[in-house]
């Protein structure tokens, strides 16, 4: 641009300003003043609060009604307390058993891809029980846990995590411990019998936490609440948690030096990730991340993208317990973005976390990866390249 | 000038039928042809099969009587191929000198450091190709997981043997689960071995301990001490070939295809059981790729270069799924030893059973290059196949559920 028009530009924007300021002095005084210059009292005409309207889309619905359930003052009202009217409601709260109602409640649900529906029916369910525990995984409070959202069949993916970044180790007193985070894989979803194998690498490696939910991409945010469960339950010491995809490479010493150096008060609301802002749902019917205006409407909260971010253990408890108030939403990242902004946090975006990937002819230069902390995606063998070559000694970047 | 609208719809309805016609005619000579050629080659098979063969290799390549047998047979591959300066035709030429002359095959497995002097532009070669030309005189790896006991107990109709990787766990879980299952139709038994090398590149995950538990668990995992890799294959089917010789001689029939594909075994026993004998004792049969050239791209899979081999390839049957006479297997292994290792592993078993004289059957049924994609979820195109290629493993799940649901009405 030339310095002309950039300084015709800040000549305008400096114009545009003084005009705002005036209007605004002036709006002031003559507002607040009569004629005869005396103050003037305003008196509100009609009802200065917003009037109660049922959304159209089924989930911003149920999720007013649930947040009613919490309200404090409108309980009070009722002359029960919060709990009391949680226990009275409890049907709204957590059932299993198919939930027929939705049915008649979306006008064109039966024309909803099957996805849809199967989530809905159960919308109000989480109560999944743990089949394979790690029960000891964090009795000397680690320090870093990682947490990876896997496939039963993706035992090479899962292999190469451990071999390379996902190695466990213990630097000083400082401990990363790793988790890989399955649902069930049944034959009705098309997928084989491989227990077998599972059973045989969980008792090998000790690192694998399995629900009895069915492992789809719908599922994925319950696999998100079922961890906070775990983490509130078997691992609530742990200092900072990373949750991720196990097709990404995470860089896990930049990781932990950037955890060392964080001050004590930003690692208590540390959330940091790739995020995204203004976002809202997506209207095409081919997309994998699709939802109809009947389900949803509005825009989504900041979340930081699914393939991985980097949180505090402190702020995963208060995660959980907010997680209640929260009805599930198909898309696990926005979901919790959606608890966040509950808490009144907003997740941080930081550089190093590269979910769109890097630049092609950035890819074959290693010094490309010591700087950042994630990158999507990677094959198996990629995995363990990328990370052996960072573990060189005479590295020089 | 202006054709009115309906001209070029008409011409397409006329070269359709054309096609049509055409497709249907050359199919109906191609049966009698093959038939032509199968009694011609059953002569030479029932010669064969008076030879008893009992002995170890070492008898075999220094007993004259197998040698001069395949002397005659390979006659008609000899004729096939081209007399050219490319390095693979000049080293068959040699191998058939030796034959004849009753040289010893040398047989090694240090790196053959001649091959980058004998072609001209060796450097040039993808990194692949240099690895497989350095060790392709390598037949020589042990087995890492047998089962010796495959083939014990009852006879077996139909062995399945299928290509595979170690990380495939999901491929081969789906085909216990569906066509591979070990089970007798009537009393037809059919066994199945999954053929694996290992993961031997700097960087792959070890996948080891857990295949050592599948194959423990399931007992049907071959693997030998190999680099699996996709110019490997020629080297599997030979393992195989040595391994069928040895540890399951008597199979009636043998099924060797990829673990992505989806196969009728019901189908299939059922048909090969309807094989009058002449047809079933020496029958190699699948999707045939008549007149095939290499590919001269380099970014292909398939690439061939030059200076490597020149001239069309033999018919083969493609390797996603073919089927043959067990008996063969041996004499499959034995002329190996004269058929200089090639790349591409189907084309390789092509020239083998060239050698040995055995024309190839085609079979409509076999779609190993997939059919209309408009037809690939619909199971009631998969109905009447035996087999297609490719479908993923949960493709393949689905698809046997639909074909095996007892209310499905096609």
């Amino acid at each position: 641009m030339s310095v002309g028009r950039r300084r015709l530009k800040q000549l305008l924007i400096l114009m545009m300003v003084n005009f705002f300021i005036y209007v605004i002095v002036e709006v002031a005084r003559g507002d607040g003043r009569d004629k005869d210059g005396k103050v003037r009292v305003v008196i509100p005409q009609g009802k200065f609060w917003r009037k109660y309207t049922p959304s159209t889309a089924y989930w911003n619905r149920h999720q007013q009604k649930l947040e009613s359930l919490y309200n404090p003052v409108l309980t009070l009202l009722s002359n029960m307390t919060v709990e009391e009217n949680l226990v009275t409601n409890a049907s709204l709260i957590n059932v299993c058993d198919v939930d027929t109602t939705v049915m008649s409640e979306i006008k064109d649900f039966e024309n909803l891809p099957t996805r849809f529906k199967d989530f809905l029916f159960y919308l109000r369910c989480r109560n999944y029980s743990l089949l394979v525990d790690q029960q000891n995984k964090c009795q000397h409070k680690p320090f870093l846990l990682l947490a990876i959202k896997s496939l039963t069949p993706h035992f090479d993916r899962r292999q190469a995590i451990r071999e390379s970044w996902g190695q466990e180790l213990k630097v000083g007193d400082l401990s990363v411990v790793r988790v890989f985070l399955l649902g069930q894989t049944p034959a009705e979803d098309n997928f084989p019998d491989l227990s077998d194998m599972l059973r045989y690498e969980s008792e090998t490696h000790q690192d694998l936490l399995l629900w009895s939910y069915r492992d789809t991409f719908f599922n994925l945010t319950l696999k998100e609440i079922l961890f906070l469960k775990w983490v509130s339950q078997s691992c609530a010491d742990v200092q900072f948690i990373f949750k991720g995809d196990d097709d990404v490479f995470v860089n896990t010493h930049q990781i932990l030096d950037y955890l060392k150096s964080l001050t004590k008060d930003k690692a208590k609301d540390l959330f940091i990730g790739d995020v995204i802002k203004d976002a809202g749902p997506h209207r095409d019917k081919k997309l994998k991340y699709y939802i109809p205006e009947s389900i949803y409407e509005g825009s989504y909260p900041p979340y930081a993208g699914g393939g991985g971010f980097l949180y505090s253990g402190n702020l995963a408890l208060r995660l959980y317990k907010i997680t209640d108030q929260v009805l599930l939403y198909p898309i696990d990242d926005v979901y919790t973005g959606m608890c966040l902004q509950k808490l009144g946090l907003a997740p941080e975006k930081h550089k190093g976390f590269k979910t769109f990937d890097i630049e092609e002819k950035q890819k074959k230069n290693i010094c490309s990866y010591s700087n950042l902390m994630l990158v999507h995606s990677r094959k198996p063998q990629e995995m363990i390249k990328i990370w052996s070559q960072l573990q060189d000694p005479h590295l020089n970047c | 000038m202006r054709c009115p609208k309906w001209l070029p719809f008409i011409c397409t309805i006329f070269i359709l039928l054309a096609m049509k016609l055409c497709i249907d005619w050359s199919s109906d000579d191609l049966l009698p042809q093959s038939e032509l050629h199968r009694s011609k080659s059953e002569w030479k098979l029932s010669a064969m099969n008076k030879l008893s063969f009992m002995g170890t290799e070492r008898d075999f390549l220094e007993d004259d009587r197998y040698r001069t047998l395949l002397l005659n047979l390979s006659q008609e591959l000899r004729n096939k191929i081209p007399v050219v300066d490319a390095y693979w035709n000049r080293k068959q030429h040699e191998m058939f000198q030796r034959l004849e002359s009753g040289a010893n095959i040398s047989m090694s497995c240090s790196a053959n450091r001649d091959v980058t002097k004998e072609i001209r532009n060796f450097d040039s070669y993808p990194d692949l190709y240099k690895q497989f030309l350095l060790y392709s005189n390598c037949h020589q790896f042990p087995l890492v997981i047998n089962q010796p006991k495959k083939c014990a107990g009852n006879q077996i109709f139909l062995l399945l043997a299928i290509k595979s990787m170690p990380q495939n766990f999901i491929n081969r879980q789906v085909v216990r689960e569906t066509w591979g299952k070990e089970t007798a139709y009537g009393n037809l038994w059919v066994r199945r071995v999954f053929l694996l090398g290992m993961e031997k590149g700097d960087f792959d995950p070890n996948l080891q301990h857990l295949l050592l538990f599948e194959g423990q668990r399931f007992q049907d995992i071959l693997q030998w001490d190999f680099h699996d890799s996709f110019f490997n294959l020629t080297l599997k089917d030979n393992l195989f070939l040595k391994w069928t010789t040895k540890y399951c001689p008597d199979a009636h029939f043998i099924f060797k295809g990829d673990d992505d594909i989806f196969a009728n075994t019901m189908a299939i026993v059922n048909y090969l059981h309807s094989l009058t004998y002449p047809v079933a004792k020496a029958l190699y049969m699948g999707h045939i790729v008549s007149n095939a050239v290499p590919f001269r791209e380099r970014k292909s899979k398939y690439y061939i270069p030059e200076s490597y081999y020149s001239g069309p390839y033999p018919a083969y049957a493609g390797g996603g799924g073919f089927i043959f006479t067990g008996h063969l297997a041996k004499w499959l292994y034995l002329v190996s030893y004269y058929i200089v290792f090639y790349p591409i592993d189907d084309v390789y078993i092509g020239l083998c059973f060239n050698a040995l004289g055995i024309e190839p059957l085609a079979h409509a049924k076999f779609q190993t290059f997939d059919i209309a994609a408009k037809n690939r979820d619909n199971a009631c195109s998969h109905k009447t196949l035996l087999l297609v290629h490719q479908r993923s493993p949960q493709q393949t799940l689905r698809l046997w559920k639909l074909l095996h649901d007892p209310t499905l009405s096609c």
